[in-house]
């Protein structure tokens, strides 16, 4: 139970736009505020090494303007009185608040009266043939790495479709790499629903025009294909080969080492779902969300989601979501809420207005979610292709967590976030049901591996501790 | 094969599989085998090689071990001066 003995009056797990917003603000109002984050720096991935790189204008600046708007978040952190715990995983947070985690091998815990889960989202699975082999990487990952050590490779093929894909392109371009090729996955013509949703995304025309300057300078600096369809990746022990289907049927096949995959991101539940929140599907962003109310309170009294974990919306609107967020949990303990920013919830409601036409334009069509092949693997950590989850399908199984006693699919060390939305939606497919009602795979804790040994080493802190 | 394009010395010495390397302070493991073209760090159950995906801890796929026995993931663990890290695949099969 929540009691008056609670160490800190806030725990933020993540340190991300809507982490660092969060804590800024309940810091200014007077809550002790700890920051747990699993990365050696705050930033989260879209300000990701941020405290450094803002002073090195001159070997970061090719990553664009957008990305050095973190800095001001940055210094406001650095200025507060939070306290900041990094390199720390998170594997647990109990009914009672304490949340545990490991740190270079050794676990600990920490209690407060109120938790803000702001884990961010991770990138969406993108199951096509060849996706283990090595040399094949997200878009995501290729855009942390000009984020940390602005390393690249030349020649790479990109493939996919997504804010995110055309951003880091872009990035590659103004670093100067070579690009070999582009294989845009999404449709010759944008969805009719994505004209409806034109309207409202006006609010953020700023957005949108950087989007279409950025996908042009593509178009005209890069060999770019749309409506690349049937993409299989192939090589000895590492990626050589790339053969895709081009819009016009026609077959062409590419030799790379390197191949970044990217369709979109989708929130990081398994923290949410292992603590027992009330989630729901999401048919729109095809992915699961924790069920809030609009500050971000969960199904679990005084524990918040914000950001990108509560459901995709972006950088900006991370950072009001977290405000909210934290304004309601100050008033909640008592306290008034300080530098709040004035009209939240409009500027809140501005920052997504984007969103529903975004998620039209670069909703992943059915064959980029389901593998065409069935010798393509879905489950990465286990090594099982869709043909092995259709098989299970194909014996009676009702929905994944009936499939782990058949092949372990789900069960591996990444705790299904690289296969289960592939997996529910497979499932879905073979029984004819909508995705939203196959439930997903039962998370527990620990929602990372943890060895014995740091187990043990808890057992002794807590026997120093009382 | 990926390069650097900054600036910043590489000032730590880093060992894989006991052969010495140069890296940033506190890159990520990961980005280190990633430029010396180590792009496989384990294999599958299958016995098939596995190398960096993600970059940001959930795919559990860069998996390396530790002198001290543990494995983590080359994507969450900083270069040191020192640090000594193994591979379960050879990584002399790579870049062939």
């Amino acid at each position: 139970m929540m009691n008056d003995t609670s160490l800190y009056d806030l725990i933020i797990i993540g340190s991300g736009p809507a982490g660092m917003a969060a804590g800024v603000m309940a810091d200014r109002s007077g809550l002790s505020v700890v920051m747990l984050d699993d990365q050696p720096e705050k930033g989260g991935q879209v300000y990701r090494q941020i405290g450094k790189n803002r002073h090195d204008w001159e070997s970061f600046g090719f990553l664009g303007r957008d990305y050095f708007k973190g800095s001001d978040l940055a210094e406001e952190v650095e200025a507060s009185g939070i306290e900041r715990i990094h390199h720390a995983h998170v594997w647990q947070v109990t009914e009672d608040n304490d949340v545990f985690y490991s740190r270079g091998g050794a676990a600990s815990s920490v209690r407060a009266r109120f938790i803000l889960m702001a884990g961010g989202a991770q990138e969406r699975p993108m199951p096509v043939s060849g996706w283990t082999l090595p040399g094949v990487m997200t878009v995501g990952a290729v855009q942390t790495l000009l984020k940390t050590s602005a390393s690249g490779a030349n020649d790479a093929v990109f493939i996919g479709t997504g804010p995110l894909f055309y951003l880091t392109i872009w990035q590659y371009l103004r670093a100067g790499f070579r690009i070999r090729a582009v294989l845009d996955t999404s449709p010759v013509l944008p969805p009719l629903a994505a004209f409806f949703w034109m309207a409202p995304a006006l609010l953020q025309g700023g957005l949108l025009a950087k989007g279409w300057a950025w996908r042009n300078e593509i178009r005209k600096k890069t060999s770019c294909q749309i409506g690349v369809r049937g993409v299989r990746l192939a090589g000895d022990g590492k990626l050589e080969k790339i053969t895709f289907t081009d819009r016009y049927g026609k077959h062409h096949e590419i030799e790379a080492g390197h191949a970044f995959l990217h369709q979109g991101v989708v929130p990081n539940v398994n923290l949410g779902m292992a603590t027992g929140l009330d989630h729901r599907w999401n048919e729109r962003q095809l992915c699961w969300c924790p069920v809030t109310d609009t500050d971000g309170e969960t199904s679990q009294p005084g524990v918040f989601v914000a950001g990108d974990g509560a459901g995709i919306a972006g950088a900006s609107s991370a950072v009001t979501s977290g405000q909210m967020a934290a304004a309601k949990i100050i008033r909640l303990a008592g306290k008034t809420p300080r530098g709040v920013p004035s009209f939240l919830r409009l500027r809140h409601m501005v920052n997504t207005s984007a969103r529903p036409f975004l998620d039209t334009m670069f909703r992943p069509p059915e064959d980029w979610i389901i593998p065409r092949e069935g010798d393509a693997i879905v489950c990465r950590c286990e090594g099982l292709t869709k043909d092995d989850i259709l098989a299970a399908a194909g014996m009676g199984v009702a929905g994944p967590n009936q499939l782990k006693s058949y092949c372990r699919a789900g069960m591996g060390r990444c705790q299904a976030r690289m296969c289960g939305l592939t997996v529910q939606q497979i499932l879905a497919g073979h029984s004819g049901k909508p995705a939203g009602e196959i439930e997903y795979f039962r998370l527990r804790p620990p929602v990372r591996p943890v060895t014995v040994g740091e187990l043990a080493m808890l057992a002794e802190n807590d026997g120093q501790k009382s | 094969m990926f390069r650097s394009i900054s600036p910043e010395p590489k000032t730590v010495t880093v060992y894989i599989n006991d052969k010495p390397f140069t890296a940033q302070d506190g890159e990520m493991m990961a980005s280190v085998l990633l430029r010396e073209n180590m792009t496989a760090t384990h294999t599958s159950p299958q016995g098939q090689p596995r190398g960096p995906y993600c970059m940001m801890g959930v795919c559990y796929d860069c998996m390396i071990t530790l002198e001290d026995g543990r494995n983590e993931q080359a994507c969450l663990t900083p270069a040191e001066d020192g640090l000594k890290i193994c591979l379960s695949v050879d990584p002399s099969r790579e870049g062939k």
